[in-house]
């Protein structure tokens, strides 16, 4: 059998990169195509098999600047020639899925995301605060295609397979189409628990989705020390508003990420997030989290839905159940309520209970899930649903 | 639980606008989004709100000019930030269906009509005798990319209501989606039965694909009189093969056209429908309806086939068609009872629809929560 993987692009080591790692431990004899290839700049693993890119990687500046040719996306992933293949697998956060594929080959699509900046969270990414007047009118006619374009080629793909139940979801609402759910890898084995010292730690990339703006503010107001790990478009603005609890970290590596993960009090983040790798990965270090409860987090983590009354609330944290809190609005009113709740109930968290937690999101699982998925769709073959 | 209503303009009460009215009176806090709104055109029922438009009312002239606008209402109706709602009702026969919504939000959608001068309509619209060579092929271009956004966003619709099996149907066609049929509302109330004279009525703006010439043409070789209310593009070509038989009313108030359906002898509706509001309004008022046997009249309306008919249809759209309709009417007078009329018009009453229209709502909601989990 003849495996074409289908990527967005490659240009660094993230969560997709993660799975497609995988997926070429899968299948090493496959080939892989996408938009654009930064040499070097994703794992060896990757990096040994053969990679065809698109033309958006002739196009000036694409290495760094390939995001301004998004209009261009559909047609460049539209003209690769996979005649040859039997089986498609995209694994898409954008238009990977969109290829071409015939009527006598399997197209399987890992899906991260349907462009969820075209959907549902275009007003968080093309927000006043991030766009010029003039940009915020030139943007929408071009959403207004690739929307368009977007649910059409959604056609193409045989099966689906969503990185959690929320992007399902999404996949519905959006493509009307059915799902399975597979959780993508967290490497949890390189993480370790230590004795907590007085910090609140974030990791997380600075985009505005994330909120990182909200976690600022309440821990402002809560006078509680903060450390932000990572590095993003909103990085130099959101900086300017550090108090003298809040400390910047900048990007920082694996190892020096783990050291900080194995020593926080506790995980803040206030993203509602498609899976939410960092969040896992601070369970897998022993420590609870303090998250806001939608979206993959809130399939993902054990968290505790706050009721609002402070006795309830502490009684059933007592119990030593969870993995951690779980605040109800996106809001500074309802962190800050989290997080004095957690304060009070500190000892109440079992690292080795969220560490046993997190172990069944290990790559094997991962690895293991996805074969057994994609032998039992190449049985159903193409064409039906999932 | 938070509710949008999304309407695509409003710069007058028509039948669409009745709908939307009963949805404002049933959800008396929901917002409402629409692209162009007049304001003082509408009943206070709709005006007593929260109204969010799009660009499309900034753009020049755009209250006399909005119809040019038409390419860009895809776009500015995608603009609509509807985050934080739980239910979204659009009431839609343009762009309203295509506003984007989050997955943990119920896009519901009663649905007027699929655009339908860019499916069955185009020719009727921007056809040959009526828009030239050069205009129509720049039409055509954005009639294209209308066709493939309507049916693109066709997707961002959970649950259909047609308005009509007719328009069901037109859904099931373009969208390849299923619906749930509730006819709009029609105010009987309005009407009574009265004293019924000699003429025949026609009340409808005068737009080709309304086909009054053909009633005004049956009425003149068959030298009956009708009267013709309403204004509209075809007015001069109606005046000139109507002769002597015909009497051009023009514009009239609600009262007027209450007495005016009171007193005709049948009410004559020659053209294809999505629904037809006025062929139940002649109903309401006792009147027998002679129609073109296609389109929403054939719900509305029932046959000489049928137990206590209320009209007659004809199958062939000409002019002999209709006159013979006409004749098997004259023929047949006797068997059209008033109070059975307007019995049958009742049923499409506005409280009938308030009531199913909130039944299928509430319903179809609970269901998507439950989906949700």
């Amino acid at each position: 059998m003849k495996v074409a993987l289908v990527h967005d692009w490659l240009t660094g080591m993230r969560g997709g990169e993660r799975c497609l790692e995988e997926f070429c431990e899968l299948f090493p004899a496959a080939h892989v195509y996408t938009l654009l290839h930064n040499k070097g700049a994703v794992s060896p693993r990757i990096e040994a098999m053969p990679i065809h890119a698109s033309f958006i990687q002739e196009l000036p500046f694409a290495a760094r600047g390939y995001r301004y040719y998004l209009p261009l996306f559909p047609t460049a992933i539209e003209m690769f020639d996979l005649r040859e293949y039997d089986l498609i697998l995209s694994s898409s956060h954008c238009a990977a899925k969109g290829v071409r594929c015939h009527p006598h080959q399997v197209h399987i699509s890992y899906c991260y995301t349907p462009m969820r900046y075209v959907w549902d969270m275009a007003h968080l990414y093309f927000s006043r605060e991030v766009f010029s007047p003039l940009s915020r009118r030139l943007i929408p006619p071009f959403l207004n295609g690739l929307r368009m374009w977007d649910a059409l080629s959604s056609r193409r793909v045989d099966h689906f397979i969503a990185i959690s139940r929320h992007i399902a979801r999404r996949i519905a609402k959006h493509y009307r189409r059915d799902a399975a759910v597979i959780y993508p890898p967290v490497d949890v084995a390189r993480f370790k628990h230590e004795k907590a010292e007085d910090y609140y730690l974030l990791v997380s990339s600075f985009a505005p989705y994330k909120r990182i703006d909200l976690i600022m503010q309440a821990f402002r107001e809560l006078r509680l020390p903060l450390r932000i790990v990572g590095e993003g478009q909103e990085y130099r603005r959101l900086k300017k508003y550090a108090g003298p609890n809040i400390r910047f970290m900048g990007r920082l590596s694996d190892e020096a990420v783990v050291e900080q993960m194995a020593r926080c009090k506790a995980f803040v983040f206030a993203a509602e997030e498609d899976f939410g790798i960092a969040p896992l990965e601070a369970q897998a270090a022993g420590k609870p989290v303090i998250a806001y409860g939608r979206g993959g987090v809130g399939e993902t983590i054990d968290g505790y839905p706050m009721s609002g009354d402070a006795d309830r609330d502490r009684a059933a944290l007592a119990g030593g159940e969870y993995g951690g809190v779980f605040f109800p609005r996106q809001d500074v009113a309802s962190l800050v309520a989290a997080v004095r709740l957690f304060e009070t109930t500190t000892d109440c968290f079992e690292p080795a209970k969220l560490r046993a937690h997190v172990a069944l999101f290990a790559p094997e699982r991962f690895k293991r899930e996805i074969k057994e998925t994609i032998d039992r769709l190449l049985t159903a073959g193409s064409g039906g649903g999932n | 639980m938070k509710i949008a209503l999304i309407h695509d303009w409003l710069t007058g009460m028509r039948g669409g606008e009745k709908v939307l009215e009963v949805m404002c009176e049933l959800w008396p806090e929901a917002d409402l989004y629409t692209l162009l709104h007049v304001p003082g055109k509408l009943s206070p029922a709709i005006e007593n709100r929260k109204i969010i438009t799009s660009g499309i009312q900034k753009l020049p002239k755009a209250v006399e000019w909005y119809r040019y606008y038409l390419p860009l209402m895809p776009t500015a109706i995608e603009q609509f930030d509807l985050r934080g709602y739980d239910l979204v009702l659009s009431t839609s026969h343009c762009v309203a269906k295509g506003v984007i919504t989050q997955p943990a939000t119920c896009h519901i959608s009663y649905i007027h009509t699929p655009m339908r001068y860019v499916w069955e309509l185009f020719e009727e619209y921007f056809g040959a005798q009526r828009t030239g060579r050069f205009k129509r092929l720049i039409i055509s271009f954005f009639a294209n990319y209308l066709r493939l956004w309507d049916v693109a966003s066709a997707n961002r619709v959970d649950d259909f209501i047609a308005n009509s099996g007719h328009v069901a149907k037109r859904i099931a066609k373009h969208y390849r989606r299923a619906s749930t049929v509730i006819h709009p509302p029609v105010d009987t109330t309005r009407f009574s039965i009265g004293q019924p004279e000699d003429f025949y009525l026609v009340v409808s703006a005068l737009a080709p694909y309304k086909r009054i010439d053909l009633a005004v043409q049956a009425c003149a070789r068959m030298r009956r009189k009708i009267k013709v209310v309403g204004t509209g593009q075809d007015e001069d070509l109606l005046r000139r093969i109507g002769g002597e038989y015909i009497d051009f009313l023009g514009w009239q108030d609600d009262a007027t056209i209450v007495q005016l359906y009171q007193k005709c002898r049948a009410f004559l509706f020659p053209g294809e429908e999505d629904f037809g509001i006025t062929p139940l309004e002649a109903q309401a008022s006792g009147r027998p309806v002679i129609a073109f046997g296609k389109g929403g009249a054939r719900e509305t309306v029932r046959g000489m086939h049928e137990e206590n008919p209320t009209g007659v249809f004809f199958s062939e759209q000409t002019v002999d068609g209709l006159m013979q309709a006409i004749a098997t009417f004259e023929q047949n007078e006797s068997r059209f009872d008033p109070v059975q009329t307007r019995a049958h018009a009742l049923t499409f009453d506005r409280e009938v629809f308030r009531r199913r229209i909130k039944e299928h709502v509430e319903g179809y909601y609970a269901t998507y929560r439950a989906q949700q989990g």
